[in-house]
């Protein structure tokens, strides 16, 4: 597929725009962004403090655990969801092709809309609530009052929320891994004693494993990064998440710019840990040295 | 074993159907709500479709015009406003309930209203105060049951069990009488509507909130447009930069190949919100805060390792024989790829185009924190959504606008999503 | 080691579509069946139904008297090497040919002893460590095989397993193949497109078009008996030479004639044509069944040579009738060159007859 020409300073010239676009506008502030964390905001002198008030604030634990929380359960139910659905609409059944378009529409509405779907949802006078009624589940003085729940069900519900949107994006990864496996590897599966579940787990799953990687990998970055739905849904500092925090510190209070910059900082080095952890275990390593 | 088949099927079948509800359900009230009035929206249970017409009622009371609509939720009549004057009157109801009321239909209903009013004054005057009393009776048993029970909760605390079935009783009686109000009030209420009032139907604008959203919000117009063009702006440098790399990937070998695809993750991997605030500071000293070209470029930072991954499965896909065959007829390399490579490319590129655009055009989080007075348009939903929770059915009108070209978008290119990720690998 | 029936199989995609119709075969212990047929033919849709990989639509699958047409294909015992070889990239080449064995719950010891031998009647014992990436295409082709030899099956599906190797390791894996049923004798169904391989290997042909059966029958049947004009035309390189030709009594003789060729029947053809009683007829004339001839009077035509392609072991003779190219077979020498004036006669003994209406063959010749 790839070609060495003669010419070998082609492919350079090539990259070189976006590795120069890389360095001014991602590198620059990335350091940027590290240096000035570790300076004060009024005299511009070395100091941890800004690490140190992120410590000493008492909502950092719990967005440490809330982040934590969610990240493994959404990742791990989002996958599960991600791939059953992926499996179905491999199944090139009548009307596989309606249900793909169907699935992407989440994965295509803009972070916005769907805090404004769910919100309206979600309200005690909200649209689940008045399907419920219709559906006779509920009677009109028993209505749910979703968003009041306590904070571990608070998560639940943005997890839920959450898995509604990214679930179409991670079966579009593990659909697209699935449709170029080798049909004829799968139907050997079953030609030679495997049972539906026997095949699905011992020949599709590892051959479709470097999509899996992919889907999880970047679908636990963006899950440590989680905030927008979560303040769309309940405002700051009602489930505080890592990221949430930032926010807050950035634009909910003057002062803590560079509070808000160290707060990054450690979810960057939270981010780049946890993948490089997760990269390692699954082996996506091993790949590149065989 | 073909009735097995079947069943097999059918259970299939409904686990597909309850996918795709699950799935456009809520998609199917966000836009339920955005075409409903003020007076829907907000009346409980919430209609499952809205109303493509409103039923008012008008009465006389003392010397003003009361008007009220027809509330399927409630099944009865709500009144909107008490007033003589129609502009005050025709303004109330068309925020309300999303209908303009004209004036010659209005001035129609009341002519019908006195005929009917002047017919009837007495039963009418009669009528209201049989009400009058009737509602204060009402009013007494309600606050003597509250009363009540809060005695019998005292009295369950202590244990008194006498006291507790004396108060149940009276408890008990209480609820009889009230209900036996509540009827006769109902009653005389249904008479008085019957010869005391006008009913008349008028439509209603179904897209009045689309309207009102960009009349509301003030800067919603130059939001939509500036984040069109951010999008475009976006669209034009990540495939410029990322469509030249994606064709180094498709077609040579070079060193940090392999780290240059991971890019894409070590990219996200510094959340892109805290990119942000330091690109405030640089952009200030490029002069381009708050300003769209500004917002594209930090947007591309994203969109340009997608873009790589894309355009180089997109020219794998295209035979280097191609080329090849282009400069054995004599055209040079450059010529080979403009000439051959490119046309053939081009849809390939549109969808790749119509990717960055959509990331562009749905971007949030970072537009928060990069602009000041020009927001996009996402910031100015997200501002209704947050801000003003008072106006679901305008954030919902705001919504499905900044919702509907991606979704659009994304249907278009399908087949190209589908292809790229088949390409990529971690 | 089993029989294979197969009783009107049918296929039909859609409402009218069909993959296969009407399919009816009797296949008998250790027989080695090749199903031919260009693509799209129904061949391979054919064997997935016997493999159970094809829900069918109507008729039935028969394996040793036992209807496995609703069967999964777990449950009918057959093993199967498929044409992209379908070795599962992440096992090893002995986790390869062991998971199938591991699924039939033998014991490791049984497992590893049986492994052993496959990989030894195929030739990959160094390779049992490999993964299938560190394999060339002849190789993975090897593992597929063994994978397959090892589950002991009653019935062995081959789908066109050689289209993928190179001419020339295609005419030896040939020969091993053959060796290896020789040696095992399990019942096979070998799809193909290659003639040749066909030929070469099955114990019994089955030309297939448009999803049904046209012909079955021995190698030497379906080239000598061909039983309609289109497998004489599939069978055979060169093609048979068709003419349409008019039948014609002179002098209380019998002609086959058209504008450029007469043939004076002689009694065997002659009383193959007595049933027969349309004026027009399909003559079928095979290469090697045209010979040149330095006598005109038994010429059946006469004309130049227009292009000569060496083959070697024999010469291949292009003439041009009309606009119809005509190819001879003939031996190496003596050498003829384009442009030289030949006669050409035929054999009558091999020649074939075919209805004008139907394209089958004439009975009795």
């Amino acid at each position: 597929m790839t070609k060495t020409y003669s010419k070998r300073w082609i492919p350079y010239i090539l990259i070189a725009p976006t590795i120069v676009y890389y360095i001014v506008f991602w590198l620059r502030p990335v350091i940027s962004a590290v240096y000035y964390s570790f300076f004060d905001e009024n005299n511009n002198v070395f100091t941890l403090n800004n690490y140190i008030t992120i410590f000493k604030d008492e909502y950092f634990k719990q967005a440490v655990v809330n982040t934590a929380i969610f990240v493994i359960i959404s990742v791990t139910l989002e996958f599960l969801v991600a791939l059953g659905l992926a499996l179905i609409i491999n199944k090139k059944f009548k009307g596989a092709n309606i249900l793909l378009s169907i699935a992407l529409i989440p994965m295509a509405l803009p972070a916005v809309a769907v805090g404004a779907m769910w919100s309206s949802g979600f309200a005690t006078y909200g649209w689940v609530n008045s399907l419920l009624y219709h559906l006779g589940l509920i009677t009109a003085d028993g209505k749910i009052v979703f968003l009041a729940g306590s904070d571990f069900q608070s998560l639940m519900l943005i997890i839920l929320i959450d898995a509604w949107q990214v679930i179409p994006f991670m079966m579009v990864i593990l659909l697209a891994g699935l449709q170029g496996l080798s049909k004829e590897s799968i139907e050997a599966g079953y030609i030679f004693g495997g049972t539906k579940f026997t095949v699905l787990r011992k020949i599709t799953l590892p051959m479709l494993k470097s999509s899996i990687q992919t889907a999880l990998i970047l679908r636990i970055i963006s899950a440590i990064q989680v905030w927008l739905i979560i303040v769309m849904i309940y405002g700051y500092r009602r489930i505080p998440v890592l990221l949430e925090e930032v926010v807050f510190y950035e634009e909910q209070l003057l002062g803590f710019y560079r509070v808000a910059l160290a707060y990054s900082v450690i979810v960057a080095v939270i981010v780049s840990m946890v993948s490089i952890i997760y990269l390692k275990v699954s082996g996506a390593f091993e790949k590149e040295e065989q | 074993m073909k009735g097995n088949k079947l069943l097999k099927q059918t259970l299939f079948y409904l686990v597909v159907a309850g996918i795709i509800l699950v799935i456009l359900t809520p998609i199917y009230f966000l836009v339920v709500i955005s075409l409903m009035s003020d007076q829907e929206a907000y009346d409980w249970p919430t209609q499952m479709v809205p109303s493509f017409f409103n039923h008012f009622k008008l009465e006389i009371d003392g010397n003003k015009y009361l008007i009220s609509v027809y509330s399927p939720s409630k099944k009865e009549y709500v009144s909107i406003i008490r007033t003589d004057n129609f502009d005050e009157l025709q303004k109330f109801v068309r925020n309300k309930t999303n209908s303009n009321i004209k004036k010659e239909i209005f001035d129609i209903q009341v002519q019908k209203l006195n005929e009917l009013y002047n017919k009837n004054k007495e039963e009418i005057e009669a009528l209201r105060s049989q009400v009058n009393t009737l509602e204060s009776k009402l009013n007494r048993v309600t606050v003597s049951t509250v009363k009540l029970k809060s005695q019998l909760e005292k009295a369950e605390k202590a244990g008194m069990e006498n006291l507790i079935s004396l108060i149940k009783d009276n408890i008990e009686k209480y609820e009889k009488e009230k209900a036996t109000y509540e009827a006769q009030l109902k009653e005389l209420n249904k008479q008085l509507e019957e010869i005391g009032s006008v009913k008349f139907s008028v439509s209603k604008n179904i897209f009045y909130n689309y309207v009102r959203f960009f009349q509301v919000t003030s800067n919603a117009w130059p939001a939509l447009l500036r984040s069109i063009q951010v999008a475009l702006l976006t669209v034009l440098i990540s495939l410029t930069i990322g469509g030249m790399a994606g064709y180094a990937f498709a077609r040579y070998y070079f060193k940090g190949k392999n780290l240059l695809k991971l890019s894409v993750l070590f990219v996200r991997m510094f959340p892109g919100i805290s990119i942000a605030m330091p690109m405030v500071i640089i952009l200030i000293n490029m002069g381009f805060y708050d300003k769209p070209l500004g917002l594209s470029l930090v947007y591309s930072v994203g969109q340009i390792g997608m873009t790589i991954w894309i355009t180089a499965s997109i020219f794998m896909g295209i035979s280097t024989e191609l080329e090849e065959a282009a400069m054995i007829f004599g055209t040079t390399r450059l010529g080979a790829f403009f000439k051959v490579t490119l046309p053939l490319a081009l849809p390939g590129l549109a969808a790749s185009a119509m990717y960055a655009f959509i990331g562009s055009w749905s971007e949030t989080a970072q537009a928060i924190v990069l602009t000041q007075f020009n927001p996009t348009f996402p910031v100015v939903v997200y501002q209704t959504l947050v801000g003003a929770k008072g106006l679901i059915n305008l954030t919902a009108a705001g919504g499905v606008s900044l919702a509907l070209p991606a979704v659009v978008f994304t249907l278009i290119i399908r087949r190209y999503i589908l292809q790229m990720w088949g390409g990529v690998r971690v | 080691m089993a029989t294979l029936e197969l009783i009107n199989l049918s296929k039909r995609y859609g409402k009218k579509v069909w993959g296969a119709k009407d399919v009816n075969l009797k296949v008998n212990e250790g027989e080695f069946i090749v199903l031919l047929g260009p693509s799209g033919c129904g061949k391979t849709t054919t064997l997935r139904m016997i493999a159970g990989l094809e829900e069918v639509t109507e008729g039935k699958v028969i394996i040793d008297g036992k209807d496995v047409t609703y069967l999964e294909p777990r449950k009918r015992e057959v093993s199967m090497v498929f044409q992209s070889y379908a070795v599962w990239p992440h096992m090893t080449v002995y986790d390869n040919i062991a998971f199938p064995l591991k699924l039939r719950k033998m014991s490791p010891d049984e497992i590893d002893k049986l492994v052993k031998e496959v990989a030894e009647m195929v030739k990959i014992e160094e390779l049992l460590k490999r993964f299938p990436s560190q394999l060339s295409g002849g190789q993975r082709q090897r593992v597929a095989l063994a994978r397959a030899l090892a589950v002991k099956p009653k019935i062995f599906l081959m789908d066109e397993p050689l289209s993928n190797l190179d001419a020339k390791l295609r005419v030896k894996m040939r020969t091993e193949l053959k060796a290896i049923h020789h040696k095992t004798g399990a019942t096979t169904i070998f799809v193909t497109h290659d003639q040749s391989e066909a030929m070469s290997m099955a114990d019994r042909i089955v030309i297939m078009k448009d999803g049904k059966i046209e012909q079955v029958g021995t190698p030497d049947d379906v080239y000598f008996f061909s039983a309609n004009v289109f497998v004489a035309g599939f069978i055979g390189t060169p093609p048979t030479n068709f003419f349409k030709m008019n039948i014609i009594g002179e002098n209380g003789e019998l002609h086959l004639k058209n504008e450029y060729i007469d043939i004076k029947v002689n009694d065997k053809v002659r009383k193959a044509l007595e049933k027969y009683n349309k004026d027009e007829i399909i003559v079928g004339i095979r290469p090697e069944n045209l010979l040149i001839t330095d006598n005109k009077d038994e010429a059946i035509f006469r004309e130049k040579i227009l292009v000569v392609e060496p083959q070697g072991s024999h010469q291949v003779i292009a003439v041009e009738l009309g606009n119809q190219i005509v190819k001879i077979v003939t031996p190496a020498f003596p050498k003829y060159s384009a442009d030289e004036l030949i006669n050409v006669t035929l054999d009558q003994e091999r020649i074939m007859l075919f209805d004008i209406e139907t394209e089958k063959r004439l009975e009795g010749i």
